[in-house]
């Protein structure tokens, strides 16, 4: 898929909140296969929004965001589907269409994402 | 506020499927872009309005074409809405085979079954009023069928000289209808200040290639002129201190061509293959971004655009 195509995406979610359909059970049950979500750009990502991007078989996924990493040459995401047994391959910032619109997280499932996202980084450490 | 709230008294009553009492028994076919359009179920009042508002485009149905059946609706499902100072926009709703439409005194869906088949009911029965909603829907349905075809409805102000045409991308108030009379003072011809219509490839061997759509705004219908003329360029339109030509990149000019498609690039079912017809078409076709001034020659910039 092209990157252009997801920019110029981007650009159009800013001037009015963009509707996609989001394929696969990964957010269930909060988010089901097939259902429509609306989608955001934001200058910045917290941990726990569930954030939409073109997934490496070129499909939009809806995963939550756990925390940040180096990579791309620069800032990559960490994601995962709420339920998947694990996270996805890391997310580049170009990839990322927004977040999903709506309620924001509270502040509980902030901290269970971000605990996730330390508990990745420890087990990995760990493997060294 | 869910599907229909805007303009609806009953949104969970809106119709399932394409069935109704038609008004009448008059069926009319419009010779526009991505059809024939066959409208069936009109009365005579409907017919005449049709007729009146789209002229030679008009005639009786023969052979096939893009069907569309129009019902009645009572008017007491229509909220009444004061629209001083209140800028128009449809209500849709996107399904995997379906898309749903309020808006004044109208509801309409497009339906894939596989083939594009349409309803329009109104409580509309003649006049203005009625050729206001039948063009307001058949705008969609042409987006949508052009689609489908391998082209697309586009935003701009179409301009040529008859031999190359020039596509200015933007939304309302960005400068289309002035850019238009710019240049239609300086002698070149207006295809529509609101609305035109692109097709990559009309023939084999061909580049894309402007087409002329009877939908205009305050420019108004321009009689004559070529239906479809070879596309050279694409511009954004910005307005500024001075006047500039400046390239765009295929990235940006793909992100101001699918601002600039109405309707199905908010259609999460269809937008991909949106996306593929205007990124063929931003490859193929030079972009700009054009500043322009009141008092500068946008046509002779235009024509300065080497093909």
């Amino acid at each position: 898929m092209s990157p252009s195509r997801d920019a110029a995406l981007r650009a159009l979610a800013r001037s009015e909140a963009l509707e996609v359909v989001i394929r696969g059970g990964c957010m269930a049950p909060g988010i089901q296969d097939g259902d429509r979500i609306r989608v955001v750009p934001a200058r910045f990502y917290w941990p726990g929004d569930v954030v939409v991007f073109r997934g490496a078989d070129g499909r939009l996924t809806a995963h939550r965001l756990l925390g940040y990493r180096p990579g791309g040459g620069g800032l990559a995401l960490v994601t995962r589907g709420d339920s998947c047994a694990v996270h996805d391959a890391p997310v580049l910032l170009a990839a990322v269409l927004g977040r999903a619109e709506g309620a924001r997280p509270p502040a509980a499932l902030r901290l269970a994402s971000l605990f996730r996202f330390a508990w990745l980084v420890l087990a990995r450490l760990g493997r060294r | 506020m869910s599907f229909g709230g805007q303009f609806l008294r009953y949104p969970d009553l809106f119709p399932g499927r394409r069935s109704g009492e038609p008004w009448g028994d008059r069926g009319l076919a419009l010779d526009v872009p991505g059809g024939p359009y066959l409208f069936r179920g009109l009365s005579a009042a409907q017919e005449e309005a049709a007729r009146h508002r789209f002229g030679g485009l008009c005639r009786e149905i023969a052979g096939e074409g893009v069907p569309s059946a129009v019902f009645r609706a009572p008017a007491s499902d229509f909220l009444e809405i004061d629209t001083r100072g209140w800028e128009y926009s449809l209500e849709m709703d996107h399904a995997l085979n379906s898309v749903r439409l309020a808006g004044l005194r109208l509801m309409a869906r497009l339906d894939w079954t596989p083939p594009l088949a349409g309803g329009l009911w109104t409580p509309e029965a003649a006049g203005e009023e009625f050729s206001s909603v039948f063009e307001n829907y058949l705008r969609v349905l042409t987006a949508y069928r052009l689609v489908e075809q391998g082209g697309a409805v586009l935003h701009s102000a179409g301009v040529t000289d008859g031999q190359a045409a020039f596509l200015l991308l933007g939304p309302s108030g960005a400068g289309k209808t002035t850019t238009s009379r710019l240049c239609l003072e300086a002698g070149a011809t207006v295809l529509s200040d609101d609305l035109n219509a692109v097709r990559i490839s009309p023939s084999p061997g061909e580049g894309p290639s402007a087409v002329k759509l009877p939908f205009t705004g305050d420019l108004g219908e321009r009689s004559g002129g070529p239906e479809s003329v070879p596309l050279r360029a694409l511009l954004k339109l910005v307005q500024g201190p001075e006047d500039r030509l400046r390239p765009l990149s295929a990235a940006a000019a793909l992100a101001a061509l699918i601002a600039a498609a109405p309707f199905v690039n908010r259609d999460p079912w269809r937008r991909e293959a949106l996306l593929g017809i205007l990124e063929a078409l931003a490859r193929a076709v030079p972009a700009y971004e054009l500043t322009f001034t009141l008092e500068g020659d946008v046509w002779g910039i235009l024509k300065s655009i080497s093909p």
